[in-house]
């Protein structure tokens, strides 16, 4: 049994009391909902790095890609590493959030196809966050769980970083959460690599780990067949960039900063630097197994083992803060995010005086935040919770890509490709069982393929979009932020047949 | 799409085909792209490389 010493109740301590001294100095940048959800889009290259990093890095990624890698070998990083092969595409990607020029990504949808895309969105976005949140929440939680031999319950932990996080997101919302993501970025990055040198140590260097770990040649491989194929590796890749765009916290990931270039930067280092930590997450599940032996533990639980009995007591504290910090700067960003959906998006805030507006959003960041522990209750193990969230996501991505380069796709065939992705999704995952991984490629083809489809068959049944809809979208979307006053000229043209057009 | 001031596109398109409105990519989007690529090729090199020394077989 490990109980934690003074030491380490300092340092969590410390650390509670830096974020939320963070959150209530940031409360005075926040006076609009545009503070409040795009902190004013007035942040630099570094800032926007590691909000990129740390709002994409969570403890539940190191427990999953530990635990994965425990049972499967190196193969195991796939959970997170499949992203290095989408991250060029995100650099072309980025600008397309930024010159939006929107608050939530329900407003780019209503943009392109009217409200009742808007409000799908926006329920899609809630349900997309409280998953996120749910998993990262108890991934953490499951890990603090093990490090304190079972003396501070899942429930607990959940309860101590909600009201962490919340004390300063309700108050200083996005900018609250970019300038801890900057401290909480880096603890995460200190808690990714912290293990590696005690377990190699452990292990008596390169010789002990080849020695104590059984078929090195097939743990060591990146390809498991008939679990983690080259088709595995694809269909996913392909799944990602359905994915990406549909997440609500890509918006403000790639619209927050001062400029496009500065965008385009910060996510994709930030993304980057998530890889990076990812090999220190496998390399953790690989060496449990030459400490341990192949399954002694469920996968879950290996990351919290390994701290548990590899960390001296004085690094402890360190190691349960970073973890904290990892889901804390997710659950601010997760909650604002939501309360920007909610309120702009469903309750229409747009209409609301603007101080309404942002209490409304404070409000319900708290509300969204404790629900969320109660949707952490009802999530099973992190693996499957990881492999069903990314099932979940991309239903309305399919929408955003056809809309975003074809022209003839519309409201009709955005509701037909939802609806036919999200109905495949259920039959191949309860009807045939296409739950693991071996499933994973063909359930990610049946839904992607019927989505597409779908789309494509309904737009090209039904009525066009208006013309002038159209031409004032994709001015607005292809207009780069530097030549807005090209924009503001055009715009005024582009408006219904028989309306005044203000020159 | 057209501009409705000159008649001619709005912004340079890639393609022509007449529903689609892909853009031409800019210097930045080419030279970021080239870059994200390379470090991109650069970190799954590195991962098979590590791999290979822990199996003993580089």
């Amino acid at each position: 049994m490990w109980i934690l010493t003074a030491l380490d109740f300092a340092i969590i301590a410390l650390y509670l009391a830096v974020v939320i001294g963070i959150g209530w100095a940031a409360r005075r940048k926040v006076s609009t909902a545009e503070d409040y959800y795009m902190g004013g889009r007035r942040f630099g290259r570094a800032m926007m790095i590691m909000y990129a990093f740390g709002a994409g890095t969570h403890a539940d990624n190191a427990v999953g890609v530990a635990g994965q890698s425990y049972k499967l070998g190196m193969t195991g990083i796939w959970y997170q590493w499949i992203l290095v092969f989408n991250t060029p595409f995100f650099w072309l990607l980025s600008p397309v959030f930024r010159r939006a020029r929107c608050m939530t990504t329900a407003d780019f949808f209503e943009l392109r196809y009217g409200p009742s895309l808007g409000v799908l969105y926006a329920c899609m976005g809630l349900v997309i966050n409280w998953g996120y949140l749910g998993m990262a929440l108890l991934g953490a939680a499951k890990l603090i769980e093990a490090l304190t031999g079972g003396h501070v319950s899942l429930m607990t932990s959940m309860l101590l970083m909600t009201v962490a996080f919340l004390s300063y997101g309700i108050l200083g919302g996005v900018v609250a959460a970019i300038w801890n993501d900057f401290l909480q970025g880096g603890l995460t990055i200190l808690m990714s690599f912290l293990l590696l040198p005690f377990a190699w140590y452990k292990l008596g260097g390169l010789e002990g780990v080849r020695a104590s770990i059984p078929d090195p040649e097939r743990v060591f491989r990146l390809i498991t067949p008939g679990e983690i194929g080259l088709f595995w590796i694809v269909a996913t890749i392909v799944n990602q960039m359905f994915s990406v765009v549909a997440q609500p916290h890509i918006m403000s990931n790639n619209a927050a900063g001062r400029t496009e270039l500065d965008n385009r930067i910060g996510f994709c280092v930030g993304v980057t630097l998530k890889r990076v930590c990812t090999v220190a997450w496998a390399l953790a599940g690989v060496l449990a197994i030459g400490i341990y032996g192949p399954g002694k533990y469920e996968g879950d639980h290996v990351f919290g083992v390994l701290v548990r009995d590899l960390l001296p007591a004085g690094f402890a504290g360190l190691m349960i803060a970073s973890i904290m910090a990892s889901v804390m700067d997710n659950g601010a960003v997760m909650s604002v995010g939501s309360a920007a959906l909610f309120t702009r998006n469903i309750l229409k805030g747009k209409t609301l005086a603007p101080e309404r507006e942002l209490w409304i959003s404070r409000i319900f960041t708290g509300v969204f935040a404790v629900g969320s522990i109660g949707f952490a209750s009802a999530v099973g193990d992190v693996p499957r919770a990881i492999r069903l969230m990314w099932n979940i996501v991309p239903l309305i991505g399919i929408a955003f890509w056809l809309g975003l380069w074809w022209r003839r796709a519309n409201r009709y065939g955005a509701w037909a490709s939802f609806l036919a992705a999200t109905g495949t999704w259920m039959y191949g995952y309860w009807g045939l069982h296409w739950q693991g991984d071996a499933e994973l490629p063909y359930l990610i083809t049946l839904y992607l393929g019927s989505g597409v489809l779908a789309g494509v068959v309904v737009s090209l049944l039904t009525p066009r979009e208006p013309e002038w809809l159209l031409d004032r979208f994709y001015a607005t979307i292809w207009t780069p932020i530097r030549r807005d006053d090209e924009l503001n000229e055009l715009l005024p043209l582009l408006v219904k047949p028989g309306e005044v057009k203000h020159a | 799409m057209r501009d409705p001031r000159t008649g001619r596109d709005f912004y340079p398109r890639l393609v022509r085909w007449k529903e689609w409105e892909f853009p031409r990519p800019g210097g930045e989007a080419l030279i970021g792209f080239a870059i994200a690529c390379g470090v991109s090729a650069l970190l799954h090199a590195g991962l098979v490389a590590l791999c290979a020394w822990l199996r003993g077989t580089e």
